[in-house]
């Protein structure tokens, strides 16, 4: 419970930039339905959430804020709570994902099956990113450098904006039969297509078992550090 | 620093300065103890607790608990179960010694003023026998 | 029934450049202690470390037989904690601060909070950080007194107050104990006021203890001498504390068993509280340097 009110917390505690993710969940639905094509569309989620999601971090100054070190409740549930705040912001922008692909499918285009296999790669790559960031924030997020900060909040959602695109347009290429010469990816994919649900499942897990690794080494760090 | 303070529902009196050389807590108690010889504080009368007199004139507990452990002893007030801290009767043997010591200091300024204007023994007796009479209806 | 509210046991910590050394003390239940000293003496690392936002390099910390690392949730419900000005994130409102308080602190009363932020005009709509330093201590009296705690840490909380709030603060406190079962522990590196109502003094220099004990017993240890420093010999020279020299004679403080060693020409008097740590602190600083 104290988990939920942290993370309740963290979403307050940003304050009127909590409504910023409203302007990537926008900007996708907008990319999405003019492409007629939820891929790219789908990429700017990802991208908002890796850029947006270490806000609460940025909120506080390590000694600062004795109010939430003083709030009844354990290391943990404070790492816990933040972790929370991370996925529950995922979620949200998930259902801008949800209501892009229902309007596509009602125009009769796209495909649900290849939807659902890039969430799920999209899924593991936000987890990923989350749990290295996260857990970069409660490593050094003592050391005052804005420009490090800078680093851990930006870079990550760009390589994924830009490299996710690059993959995309070659994944449409080769679609489009236009790539022959990528026949490793392509025996690659077909294999993925033909093994769908096992692929997204484990990149599910795989990015359920870093975010939990993210999280238990970050409680360690935390349980260690005053004011944290 | 002065704290004025009138007990409300009694009529106490507690001046506090940090002028004096007396520490905080003498202070209380000589000017308690003062109140009750002087019958301003009356036999059987509640005192206010440690606790509520250190908050009214802003002391310290262990002050108050000193004064009041002060007046104990010298058996002006005692602190009784259910009731709190009150004045103890006057008939008590250590006040009724305190009460001596008051009225001998009294008689003394009195035989040390006869003497001076060469009053005899007997002269000032009658004074004394007439303000015995003349006060019996006032006490 | 344990006596002890607050039992602190021989803690330390290590920075660049300071330490706080096995400071340990206790204090019962009902008494308020002021934990004074110079700035920089470790007055905040010490009450960090009971607030459980620090850690202690040894020892513990007990409040009422619990330990933080026991059981964070009680230990940190019976603290109520007044730090200086940036305890509040400050983004946010009252009005937002005031659910969280009722989300953590199931006995968070607030009829009585509002009563408080009434009686001490806090805006409701206004951003924290937008709001004066004295609001924004209120603002934590009022959380703190709007639900049930046992210990009060006031971390210099009064200072740069104007008078009449920290006399209203004197009687809060005094109030807070009157049941006796709770107890406030203070730091003030300017005693004045809050000295009055303090029943335990902890003196702390450069992270070390310097003394501990009754105010009222380390009022009746020590005098203040003043005199000439000419007319006095080697053996009261020896057990003056701190002594001030200017032109005219000399100030400093003397343990009270002592005073057999003074002579007609010098004149003491009982010292205040502040008058004990300034010679103290003279002296140590003298002999660090030496």
């Amino acid at each position: 419970m104290r988990i939920i009110r942290f993370c309740k917390i963290d979403w307050m505690i940003i304050g009127l930039q909590r409504y910023v993710f409203l302007g990537f969940a926008a900007l996708s639905l907008c990319v999405s339905l003019s492409n007629g094509d939820w891929m790219f569309g789908l990429l700017y989620i990802g991208f908002g959430h890796m850029v947006l999601s270490t806000m609460p971090f940025y909120m506080r100054k390590p000694a600062d804020n004795g109010f939430l070190l003083m709030l009844p409740a354990s290391k943990k549930e404070r790492v816990l709570g933040r972790f929370l705040y991370g996925i529950s912001m995922y979620l949200a922008l998930l259902l801008t994902a949800v209501i892009t692909v229902a309007i596509l499918m009602a125009q009769k285009k796209g495909s649900l099956k290849i939807f659902l296999m890039i969430l799920a790669a999209e899924t593991a790559a936000v987890f990923l990113v989350m749990a290295v960031q996260y857990t970069f924030m409660y490593a050094f997020g003592e050391m005052n450098s804005q420009q490090l900060m800078g680093i851990i909040r930006i870079v990550p959602g760009m390589v994924f904006l830009f490299g996710g695109s690059y993959i995309l347009q070659i994944l449409q290429e080769i679609m489009r039969g236009k790539r022959e010469s990528y026949q490793f990816l392509i025996n690659a994919l077909s294999w993925i297509s033909e093994h769908m649900p096992l692929c997204s499942f484990l990149a599910v897990v795989l990015g359920i078992v870093l975010l939990l690794a993210g999280i238990g080494i970050s409680v360690k760090i935390v349980e260690k550090r005053d004011f944290a | 620093m002065l704290v004025p303070y009138l007990w409300h529902d009694i009529s106490m009196k507690i001046l506090i300065t940090n002028q004096s050389e007396l520490p905080i807590y003498a202070q209380i108690r000589e000017q308690i103890k003062e109140q009750i010889l002087n019958g301003q504080l009356k036999e059987g009368e509640a005192l206010p607790s440690i606790r509520q007199l250190a908050k009214e004139i802003g002391v310290s507990v262990i002050t108050t608990t000193r004064a009041y452990n002060d007046l104990e002893q010298e058996g002006f007030i005692t602190a009784m179960q259910g009731k709190g801290t009150i004045v103890l009767s006057r008939e008590n043997d250590l006040l009724r010694e305190q009460y001596l010591k008051r009225m001998e200091e009294g008689l003394f300024t009195a035989v040390k003023t006869a003497r001076m204007i060469k009053m005899t023994k007997e002269e000032l007796l009658e004074i004394c026998e007439n303000l015995w009479e003349s006060e019996e209806d006032k006490f | 029934m344990e006596r002890d509210l607050l039992k602190v046991e021989n803690i330390s910590k290590h920075y660049h450049g300071f330490s706080l050394e096995n400071i340990g003390f206790s204090l019962p239940k009902g008494y308020i202690m002021g934990y004074v000293g110079p700035n920089g003496s470790g007055k905040t690392t010490t009450l960090n470390i009971i607030t459980g936002m620090c850690r202690s390099e040894t020892g513990q910390v007990l409040i009422d037989g619990t330990a933080c690392e026991k059981d964070p949730v009680s230990y940190k419900k019976s603290i109520g904690y007044i730090g200086d000005e940036s305890f509040f994130p400050v983004q946010m409102k009252m009005k937002e601060m005031k659910t969280i308080w009722k989300d953590f602190y199931p006995d968070f009363n607030e009829e009585e909070f509002n009563r408080m932020e009434e009686e001490w005009e806090l805006p409701e709509h206004k951003k924290i950080g937008d709001f004066s330093r004295g609001m924004k201590v209120k603002l934590m009296f009022a959380s703190v007194f709007a639900r049930k705690t046992k210990l009060l840490i006031l971390d210099e909380a009064t200072n740069g107050l104007d008078p009449v709030v920290r006399m209203d603060i004197l009687k809060l406190l005094q109030e807070y104990i009157a049941d006796g079962e709770k107890s406030v522990l203070f730091s003030t590196h300017i005693l004045s006021d809050l000295e009055q109502i303090a029943d335990y003094i902890f003196f702390i220099h450069n992270g070390k203890k310097i003394f501990y004990d009754a105010k009222d017993e380390i009022l009746e240890n020590y005098l203040l001498v003043k005199g000439d420093l000419r007319e006095i010999d080697e053996s009261l020279r020896r057990e003056l504390i701190g002594v001030e020299e200017n032109s005219f004679g000399f100030e400093a403080i003397l343990p009270s068993d002592k005073a057999g060693l003074l002579s007609g020409k010098q004149v003491f008097e009982k010292p205040q509280i502040d008058q004990i740590m300034v010679h103290y602190t003279r002296d140590i600083q003298r002999r660090d340097r030496r």
